[in-house]
């Protein structure tokens, strides 16, 4: 094939998806809100709702990838439920066998997936003011106990057998807590607590150990003075001159 | 009898301006003394034939025990606490160390610590000490010398003799003693 008629072909290609990209797709991405970057990824025929989800919330496979057109970039806008931005990764130009191309699938199935996104129910009112209502507690007070989600959606739509009083927290309890002990010089430097990871609070924690004072049983046992009984005296060496014990070691 | 403690008052006399050095021995002016530096005695014990060393022990321990006598008022009545009392006051004086005595049996032993002198120079030196403070002749053998401690027996000439002979053929000295005193093998 030579390449003119490459390029003839090129042409013939390019002209008929313009004139796809202008018929009744124009009028949906006309009104989409935000600018999508090239994606020239084409994702698998999508026929439930789930499956469009989980292509735009997650990247591109690299087997997607594989699939992209190596010649023409689509641009592509998809309009999500959510009115979050579309993802759209930019992916290289990669050669792919000609049997993987699926551009028609991908528009016909964008206006599917936007549609039943779309209606899916949004979350009533009473809900969101209900989770509104638990995160605005104020953290030094006495918080309410909320019920468990699924005990509230009952409620609500089944109603209550019998109004339940407020359940909240025990209060906090009041009064000084004693200060933790003042580390300074080297001291400081050793407990340092980006490096060691002590924290003032384990500090005054520590403070309020109280050591346990050991309880000690001891005899009571009285001097006396009768106790020795000394017997007769000791015996006194014999009293020897240094001469006389000279003498003794010079007979030897 | 309570040994009386050695008094060293006064027991060296230094006199600057006539450059004199004076051991007192308790009457009269003593005995002029020299102060010799160590290094200089071992130098002579060791290029000195043995009768040199032997004489030059001989008179250094004959100054001490004359010296030592003349503390005591009763030389043959002294008790032994008396004795080694005031012979070990005068050792001291002296720079040779500290005596003291031990009974092996019958046999006396002299112990001498940390003394500066050669086994060869301080036996002489022991012996002559004793022989001139209690007036008796006797014999002195070194038995064993260490880095710190000295043991010498004093005692006759002919029992000296013989613990020299064993400690020559390789007898321990405590062994020695033994055989001195008619045990051992």
């Amino acid at each position: 094939m030579s390449k003119a008629q490459t390029i003839s072909r090129l042409e013939a290609l390019l002209n008929r998806v313009r004139t796809r990209a202008g018929e009744p797709r124009a009028a949906q991405t006309a009104a989409a809100h935000e600018p999508v970057a090239p994606a020239p990824v084409a994702p698998p025929p999508v026929e439930e709702v789930e499956d469009l989800e989980t292509t735009q919330a997650r990247p591109v496979p690299r087997q997607a990838e594989g699939r992209t057109n190596p010649d023409i970039v689509v641009e592509v806008e998809v309009q999500t439920s959510t009115q979050d931005t579309v993802l759209a990764v930019p992916v290289e130009e990669i050669q792919v066998p000609e049997a993987t191309e699926s551009r028609e699938r991908l528009v016909a199935a964008e206006p599917v997936a936007v549609e039943s996104v779309a209606a899916e129910p949004e979350p009533s009112p009473e809900i969101i003011a209900s989770v509104e209502e638990i995160e605005e507690a104020p953290a030094s007070s006495r918080r309410p106990v909320a019920p468990q989600p699924e005990e509230r959606l009952a409620e609500m739509a089944f109603g209550t057998e019998e109004p339940q009083p407020a359940r909240h927290t025990p209060p906090p309890e009041s009064g000084r807590l004693p200060a933790a002990p003042s580390v300074s010089g080297e001291s400081a430097a050793e407990f340092d607590g980006d490096v060691t990871g002590v924290r003032e609070a384990s500090k005054a924690a520590a403070s309020q150990i109280v050591p346990e004072v050991a309880v000690a049983y001891g005899a009571d046992i009285g001097p006396s003075d009768t106790v020795a009984d000394v017997v007769g005296q000791a015996r006194q060496p014999a009293s020897m001159t240094f001469v006389a014990m000279l003498d003794a070691s010079i007979a030897l | 009898m309570a040994a009386s403690s050695f008094d060293p008052t006064h027991a060296v006399r230094f006199d600057l301006p006539q450059g004199r050095v004076h051991a007192q021995s308790g009457r009269g002016d003593g005995e002029r003394v020299l102060l010799v530096p160590t290094s200089a005695i071992d130098d002579l014990a060791l290029s000195a034939p043995p009768e040199a060393v032997q004489a030059l022990g001989k008179a250094l321990g004959m100054a001490i025990g004359r010296r030592a006598a003349a503390r005591m008022s009763d030389v043959k009545g002294a008790s032994m606490e008396t004795f080694v009392t005031q012979l070990a006051g005068e050792m001291a004086i002296s720079g040779v160390g500290a005596l003291s005595v031990e009974m092996w049996g019958r046999a006396l032993v002299v112990v001498v610590e940390g003394s500066p002198l050669t086994g060869t120079l301080l036996a002489p030196l022991v012996g002559a000490a004793i022989e001139a403070a209690s007036g008796r002749g006797v014999a002195c053998a070194l038995l064993t010398r260490d880095e710190h401690v000295a043991r010498l027996l004093v005692g006759g000439e002919r029992g000296v003799d013989r613990v020299r002979e064993w400690l020559a053929s390789g007898v321990a000295w405590g062994e020695a003693l033994s055989r001195l005193q008619g045990g051992g093998s």
